[in-house]
């Protein structure tokens, strides 16, 4: 968590003090964490035991999370994203800050006459998305696999992405639109597996969703109207 | 400090640089073609990968290597065509839609992948273009005919932009949208028009990768080149021969650390990863230096209407 916090407070701070485009820094960050888990899996955190592949030495019990029931891999991890989700939605919408990070999203010039922190509301924003972002990974490692490896994280991140416009933003509709899109992504699996269909039609669908949602949300400003054969 | 320039005075590190430069060359002109109209196009990852397979696949068909470049090119213009409908027409988050174009692209792309070849152990190759060594000039003889049409298009889209009536009007639908509009032409159609030529400038850098650097086509081959591409035209202010001058740099410190991967200067081995870092770490910083003096076409990534200000 603190680490995802601490990576993302560098593109914020360029952003704000320099207007450095924080999407393309953060994409090209991506690579560079990424090769810095690859350097520490080869170095110090390697597992002996591994055989030679890039693999972390695993965690001890005491880490791991336990499961939530007999004879599957639902870990405990789930009720930390159910209650992380809900913070966020009482911060958000029943807190000052909440009030101070939709002000600065909706209209920063408006929210700096206002005396409003523009800067450290963004930075702290960051912060926070880092870390929440940080605590997915941790949670993976520490639930699902018990040592970490450089795959983990298949498209995740940019999963991530599609469900919050899904979710119009709004961290309680964040659960229901997460619940589809590993629906998507669990149900290709089982696709793949029986029929043949490759697994990366998910991801397909997953785009498709996410560019039909942005769609939707222009429309969703228009009232629509029916008139059969008649002139618009 | 000789090693390293006795690395600098070798011909083949200059091949090499041409080479890694090419689709950064292509890549870069089309961001820079779209962003002087206004639009940022974030699809451009997902674009590259679309022209490398669909170029690949149209060559591994039986078309021939132009046939598939221009197979390609059609590729990134019915991308570009989608971005340009979402963010132009409809004027939606042009970060969004180009993000979502990129997850769509390399997944229809890997998905087509698949379907066409559904068990191979080893990917299929094809005969990729052969380099030009009947010229006369010494380092550009060790490459295809694409790296010289990447150095022709430099000098070709800096005369459009800057010296014809046709590139003021894309410069200042980039700038200013309303005033082009007062004059009666179409801020629609110039916008579509910068993205469709844009995205198909990426594919071509795309196919590049497959139909002449590689000669089959793999999954991650893109590997984060369009983000770079987006970075450099930062760097390059915007200006096709900066663009030129920032993908030759940027290359020349890619091969370098290639080279310096496989004989480490004075003695001192680093873990690879921190080489293959140094290019993306080095985009940023060119973000950040040049950002404070860059010359932001003054309309880019605000949607325009009739009528709103």
């Amino acid at each position: 968590m603190a680490a995802g916090a601490l990576w993302l407070l560098g593109p914020a701070l360029l952003k704000r003090l320099l207007g450095v485009d924080e999407v393309v820094t953060t994409l090209l960050l991506n690579f560079v964490a990424l090769l810095f888990v690859s350097m520490m899996l080869d170095g110090p955190m390697k597992d002996p035991l591994a055989l030679g592949w890039p693999q972390s030495v695993a965690l001890p019990e005491a880490l791991t999370l336990s499961r939530l029931a007999e004879r599957s891999r639902v870990h405990t991890g789930l009720l930390w994203a159910l209650g992380a989700a809900g913070v966020l939605a009482l911060l958000l919408h029943r807190h000052a800050w909440g009030l101070a990070v939709r002000a600065v999203g909706a209209n920063a010039q408006a929210a700096r006459f206002a005396g409003l922190p523009v800067t450290a509301t963004v930075v702290g924003v960051a912060v926070v998305s880092g870390a929440l972002a940080g605590l997915a990974g941790a949670l993976e490692v520490a639930g699902r696999t018990g040592y970490l490896t450089l795959d983990m994280s298949p498209g995740v991140g940019y999963g991530g992405i599609v469900i919050a416009m899904l979710a119009g933003l709004n961290p309680l509709a964040v659960v229901p639109a997460a619940v589809f899109v590993s629906g998507v992504l669990v149900g290709a699996d089982s696709m793949s597996r029986a029929v043949g269909v490759p697994t990366y039609i998910a991801d397909v669908i997953v785009a498709v969703a996410l560019l039909t949602t942005l769609v939707a949300g222009l429309a969703a400003h228009y009232r629509l109207r029916w008139s059969p054969g008649a002139a618009a | 400090m000789t090693e390293l320039l006795g690395l600098l005075g070798d011909a083949s590190l200059w091949v090499a640089v041409l080479r890694i430069a090419t689709p950064l060359v292509f890549g870069t002109l089309g961001v820079l073609l779209c962003e002087r109209a206004g639009v940022l196009n974030l699809g451009i990852e997902g674009i590259m990968v679309a022209g490398a397979f669909a170029g690949w696949l149209a060559v591994y068909l039986g078309c021939g290597l132009w046939t598939g470049v221009a197979v390609a090119a059609a590729v990134g213009v019915a991308l570009g065509l989608l971005h340009g409908l979402l963010t132009v027409v409809m004027g939606l988050s042009q970060h969004v839609s180009g993000l979502g174009l990129t997850l769509l692209a390399t997944s229809l792309a890997s998905y087509a992948y698949r379907v066409s070849f559904p068990s191979v152990d080893r990917p299929p190759t094809i005969t990729p273009f052969a380099p030009m060594s009947g010229l006369p000039v010494p380092i550009l003889a060790g490459q295809t005919p694409l790296t010289l049409l990447a150095l022709l298009l430099v000098p070709l889209l800096a005369w459009v932009l800057m010296r014809t009536p046709l590139g003021l009007a894309l410069r200042a639908v980039g700038d200013n949208p309303s005033a082009v509009d007062g004059q009666g032409l179409s801020v629609v159609g110039l916008r579509l028009g910068a993205v469709a030529a844009g995205s198909a400038l990426m594919a071509v850098g795309g196919a590049f990768l497959t139909l002449s650097a590689f000669n089959a086509f793999y999954f991650n081959m893109v590997n984060g080149r369009g983000w770079v591409c987006v970075a450099l035209v930062v760097f390059a202010s915007w200006r096709p021969g900066k663009a030129l001058l920032g993908a030759l740099l940027f290359a020349a410190f890619d091969a370098l650390q290639l080279r310096l991967q496989q004989a480490p200067v004075a003695g001192i081995t680093l873990p690879y990863q921190l080489y293959l870092m140094l290019p993306y770490l080095l985009s940023i910083l060119a973000l950040v230096l040049m950002s404070r003096r860059a010359a932001v076409p003054q309309a880019l990534m605000k949607p325009w209407r009739r009528g709103e200000r």
